[in-house]
Parts: C-alpha cells; sequence; structure tokens
C-alpha cells in the first residue's frame, strides 16, 4: 500500500461496493417478487376454480372476486385487478381469471433504476365450467 | 499486485470472502424459502380439491393436505386448517422454511409460511346433463 498510494484501496472500494450492493439488493428483490409472484398466480387460479364450480354467473364473478381478493389478502402487491370472464357460463364452458398487479420496488434503491419502479406480475388461469354443475345454490 | 505488499491479496481476500458467501447463502435462502412455499401451496390446493368434492368433507381434505405434504417435505412439520363457509371451502396450511446459517433472532431462525386455498364444493342438480 506504501508504494501505491493510499487512495487504492478507496478506488477499489468504490469500485466493487455498487456492484455488491446491486447483488444484494437484487437478492432481496427477487425474493420479494417472487413471493408476490406466488400470491398473484394462487389468486387467478383459486378464483378460477372456485368460479367454475358456482351455481350461476353472477355467484361465479362473485366467488371469483371474493376467491381472488383472498389470496391476495396480506401480500405486498398493489393495483390489482381482477378479471373474471365466463360468458353465459354454459356447461362445460371455460371460466378464465386473469389477475394483475404490481409490486412496488421503491425499497430498493439500484434495483428499482433498471426492473423499474413498479414490477408487473400477472396471471391468467382457465378452468372447465363443471359438467354437472348445479343451477340451486344450496 | 505489482507494487503492493506481499500478503495485501490475501487480506483483501479475507476480506471480500464472508461478504461473497453471505451474498451466496441469502440467494440459496431465497430458493429455500420459494421452494418451501411451492409445497405448501400445492398442499393446500389439494386439500381444498378433496375437501370440496361430493362425498367428502373437511376432515377428508386436511388429511389429504397433511399427506401430500408429507410426501413433498417429509418430516416437516404444518398445520392445515380447513373450513367451510357456505359453499367455499378455505384451507389455510402453515408451515415454516429452515433458515440456511440459523442466528438466533427472531426473523432469522425459521420463515413461517402461509397458504391459503379456496374452493367451491360440488353439489349435483338430479337429472343434470354435460
Amino acid at each position: 500500500m506504501k508504494r501505491q498510494g493510499q487512495g487504492q484501496a478507496t478506488v477499489e472500494l468504490a469500485l466493487v461496493l455498487p456492484v455488491l450492493l446491486l447483488y444484494s439488493l437484487s437478492i432481496l428483490a427477487v425474493g420479494q417478487i417472487m413471493g408476490e409472484y406466488r400470491a398473484v398466480r394462487a389468486s387467478a387460479s383459486q378464483a378460477a376454480y372456485a368460479a367454475a364450480r358456482a351455481p350461476s354467473l353472477a355467484a361465479a364473478n362473485a366467488v371469483g372476486r371474493q376467491a381472488a381478493a383472498d389470496a391476495l389478502a396480506g401480500t405486498g402487491v398493489q393495483g390489482t385487478t381482477v378479471t373474471v370472464e365466463a360468458g353465459t357460463f354454459p356447461r362445460g364452458g371455460v371460466v378464465t381469471v386473469r389477475t394483475e398487479a404490481y409490486v412496488d420496488l421503491g425499497a430498493y434503491p439500484l434495483v428499482r433504476d433498471y426492473l423499474g419502479r413498479r414490477f408487473r406480475l400477472s396471471w391468467t388461469a382457465h378452468q372447465l365450467i363443471e359438467p354437472y354443475r348445479s343451477r340451486q345454490p344450496s | 499486485m505489482r507494487g503492493g505488499s506481499p500478503g495485501q491479496g490475501m487480506v483483501e481476500f479475507a476480506l471480500t470472502f464472508p461478504v461473497l458467501m453471505l451474498l451466496a447463502i441469502a440467494s440459496a435462502q431465497v430458493a429455500i424459502v420459494l421452494h418451501v412455499a411451492g409445497s405448501l401451496d400445492t398442499a393446500a390446493r389439494e386439500g381444498a380439491f378433496q375437501a370440496a368434492l361430493a362425498g367428502q368433507g373437511p376432515s377428508d381434505g386436511a388429511a389429504a393436505a397433511r399427506q401430500l405434504w408429507e410426501r413433498l417435505e417429509p418430516g416437516a412439520p404444518v398445520a392445515v386448517d380447513v373450513r367451510r363457509a357456505g359453499r367455499q371451502i378455505t384451507v389455510v396450511a402453515s408451515a415454516s422454511a429452515p433458515a440456511l446459517f440459523p442466528v438466533p433472532a427472531p426473523p432469522f431462525t425459521r420463515f413461517g409460511l402461509t397458504a391459503r386455498a379456496t374452493h367451491t364444493v360440488e353439489t349435483f342438480e338430479s337429472g343434470s346433463r354435460p
């Protein structure tokens, strides 16, 4: 260190620190994103499951929205939109549920600059409408 | 190394190594937590599916969830709660992912996870056709 000057260690640190910081913040951000993505997927697929066995179109919409909201309760996702599409709800038809939301990456300084402050997540689930579903709510 | 003292490289390595190890452990930890979360989701969904089948009930769902969990994460404890509200069956499964590097401070000892699955109970209408 004596011959190369006091500045070298500082320069090296200045070069390495942003990289290490970016790396460690990325691990945390990816961990959070994957955790929220899990909730978004669960939201769409459970809404589709629940809606496909509902007795009527109105019930399918209500139950699907409820299931989607339940799956997202307590998570950090924001700006959620859930669409339940079942046409006329015929037996043997298909229910499609799409959940869209975003994760706010504001807490991750460098990561938000390259991933964007709002990291968008979405999932679409399809479920066969029960061919033998009841039309009478029980 | 041209002008530095002989041991400098080693000292720098000794300083950097723990930091790099910590980052490697952190990435592996994230992967483990997500893996266990996936198992828990699968078990809860299977439990809700089984509990909602015609002729089966909440206890069948809880048993199915426990059985699948045991196959996915052998020996790991799990709490399964199955509730029926009207036509909806909800399974709430709770378990925890092991910490790779257990620090005796609450957030780092274990990572608690919860999975919920909701299903509509199957009902048949007599004489129904597809």
